[in-house]
């Protein structure tokens, strides 16, 4: 047994975690808990909170609720703890709420089940209030439409500290990494020092004006994601064991539909641009160079957009053209018979 | 492993087996509990109990999640708080309307031996669910150095001196992960300290970087096949005539898939693949010449 136990030690050590430090994160002090909630530091400053950490076990529930829900919007609560100027969501939980994107009220219909539900946890040794809420975009990125800009205002005038993070399913799976984004809104009549300070993502036509509209309301928080000693271990124990399937299957197989809806997209916007260019050319002498700026930009980004799904797709490539380097290769000469 | 598998009889192959597979949010979920209910009591570990979530098929059973219950020791007997449990039930069936309830959880922490959880839980479960599943995860320190420390366990019903009874059979199972799974916990796995903003496009992440990691880990599983055939040759180490023959085999599975149909699915995936980038390259090019006219028109 001491053999093992040394060997968890080397684990540790190699994997940067240590057991006193890293699974303190785990301990809830509810004294502290109350005292910042009653200074309420962020009702001063309105960018107060800048970071989150988010644990492993809540980006996979989250992951795996938003899959679950396909092609249709589902909704969650996040629970966890306040730190300086740091959300740290610990769990989350679905709510029996879905297509969330055309109902300001959906949050309010899966109330009675949050309170009924968070009422249950505490017996089960999940200690941490409600500290914000998730949904699902998939497909379409990482941002906050017009009905949530509303929902999360209300929700940080009522019950702040409010955080609100959006995942998107089919996205993750076509970039190979978790999309998740954090927000929290702006208060009402308050004007952010630099807008348009945001990271470039491609939106999808039909949703870009409601993108455009409220992208200077709200801010995004930085993301890190944490685990307990424990999960670490079991972590790296799982990936001794699903490796094979990364090898098994193929992205490009898995993200056609989404491959083929975003060429579809982009080429609707290159439609539009040109009909706009058309336009504008002919009447190019009384335009002032300031317009001309916001055109050029919208077909740079179109360039972006174009850019990214080559870069998923040769991804996809490169990844079958070495599985057939691996397992296809025969040698010339070589015939493997048993001596 | 301890006391838990004292009512535990292992299966001698009686009727069809059951194909279990088991996803990692399972794991995660039970290791979580445990490791909240330890902090929560000064770092003293915990016994924790939960319900298994997932879907039957025939013989096929998919564990996909889980919910925490409550419990009371009453001296040396362990009963679970059935109402509570309904309500837990009820909470996941309007979430998750497909999954059913197929088992229980626990935990083995060597720290603290408590009543024989297994013998006392039992009873209970099997009142609720037909042929429950027990799942043991353990938390002791230095479990699994190798392997996954998970244990799977069936329950078959067998009539004793004309009173039904449960008996327990180690179960074999697989871990089962679809894309969106394996992104995550690879997410969670190679997560370290320091923030990323995940709207920033970060070359060391995505699909490549996957497939890098997870030909490095084969890589290191056939040095480990060679290094043994090497000191075999050597003589080294005695020839094990039936390692050699399942080494061979492996060798006679490849090349893979070196069928003409497989072939022409590459090509066509090439042939897409370079329109996709064909058609990204215009648009690029058309950026670039949009930028110029706009220069000379200025
Ligand atoms: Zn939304």
């Amino acid at each position: 047994m001491a053999g093992a136990a040394e060997a968890l030690k080397r684990f540790e050590m190699e994997n940067g975690v240590s057991m006193v430090d890293g699974d303190g994160i785990y301990r809830f002090d509810a004294a502290e808990q109350t005292k910042l909630r009653e200074q309420k530091p962020w009702s001063k400053d309105a960018t107060y909170f800048q970071k989150v950490k988010i644990s492993a076990l809540a980006l996979l529930k989250m992951a795996m609720h938003a899959r679950s829900g396909g092609q249709l919007e589902v909704m969650g609560i996040l629970q966890g703890k306040l730190e300086d100027k740091t959300f740290v969501v610990m769990d989350a939980f679905a709510l029996p709420v879905e297509g969330t994107e055309t109902r300001v009220t959906a949050l309010d219909e899966g109330y009675e089940y949050m309170v009924h539900y968070q009422t249950t946890c505490e017996r089960t040794g999940r200690v941490e209030p409600v500290i914000g809420w998730y949904h699902s975009h998939p497909g379409y990125g990482c941002w906050l439409s017009g009905i949530d800009v509303s929902t999360q205002t209300i929700h940080q005038q009522h019950e702040d500290p409010y955080l609100a993070i959006v995942v998107d399913p089919v996205r993750t799976m076509a970039a190979g990494k978790v999309e998740i984004g954090a927000f929290r809104t702006y208060p009402p009549n308050y004007k952010p020092p630099d807008a348009a300070a945001s990271e470039y993502q491609t939106i999808p036509l039909d949703k870009i004006e409601d993108f455009g509209v409220h992208a200077n309301q709200y801010y995004p928080l930085d993301i890190s994601f944490f685990k307990s000693s424990l999960d670490s271990h079991l972590l790296a124990l799982l990936w001794n064991k699903y490796w094979i399937s990364t090898l098994s299957s193929s992205s490009l197989v898995s993200n056609r539909d989404y491959t083929t809806r975003s060429i579809k997209d982009l080429s609707e916007k290159m439609d539009q641009a040109e009909s706009q260019l058309s336009y504008s050319s002919r009447m190019a002498g009384y335009y002032l160079p300031g317009d001309k700026k916001s055109e050029d930009s919208q077909v740079s980004k179109m360039c972006k957009d174009g850019t990214k799904i080559a870069i998923e797709q040769l991804q996809g490539l490169i990844t079958q053209v070495a599985k057939d380097k691996l397992f296809n290769m025969r040698i010339k000469g070589v015939e493997m018979t048993d001596s | 492993m301890e006391t838990d598998e004292e009512g535990a009889r292992e299966g001698k192959g009686g009727g069809a087996e059951l194909s279990i597979s088991l996803h990692p949010l399972v794991v995660i979920n039970i290791a979580d509990h445990s490791m909240r209910k330890r902090a929560q009591q000064g770092n003293v570990p915990q016994r924790v109990l939960g319900i298994l979530l997932g879907v039957q098929e025939g013989r096929n059973v998919e564990l996909c999640n889980s919910f925490e219950l409550d419990y009371n020791t009453n001296g040396e007997k362990l009963q679970i708080d059935m109402e509570f449990l309904n309500i837990k039930q009820e909470q996941y069936k309007k979430v998750f309307p497909k999954y059913e309830m197929l088992g229980w959880y626990s935990n083995s922490t060597q720290a603290s031996i408590q009543p024989d959880v297994f013998r006392s839980s039992a009873p209970q479960i099997g009142s609720i669910i037909e042929n429950p599943l027990y799942l043991i995860l353990d938390t002791s320190e230095g479990a699994g150095i190798r392997d996954l420390p998970v244990h799977i366990l069936e329950s078959e019903v067998h009539i004793i001196d004309d009173v039904p009874a449960l008996t327990f059979a180690r179960s074999t199972y697989h871990l089962e992960t679809e894309e969106a799974e394996r992104v995550s916990v690879d997410q969670a796995r190679t997560a370290r300290a320091g923030t990323r903003s995940s709207l920033l496009p970060s070359p060391d992440h995505g699909s490549t970087s996957l497939v890098h990691s997870a030909v490095t880990m084969l890589q290191k599983r056939v040095q480990c096949i060679l290094s043994l055939l090497q000191a075999m040759e050597k003589g080294e180490v005695k020839k094990d005539h039936r390692l050699l023959r399942q080494v061979a085999s492996l060798c006679q599975r490849l090349p893979a898939t070196d069928t003409p149909d497989f072939k022409e699915d590459l090509l066509q995936l090439h042939n897409d693949t370079m329109l996709v980038t064909y058609l990204a390259t215009m648009t690029k090019g058309t950026n670039s010449i949009n930028e110029l006219i706009d220069k000379v028109i200025l």
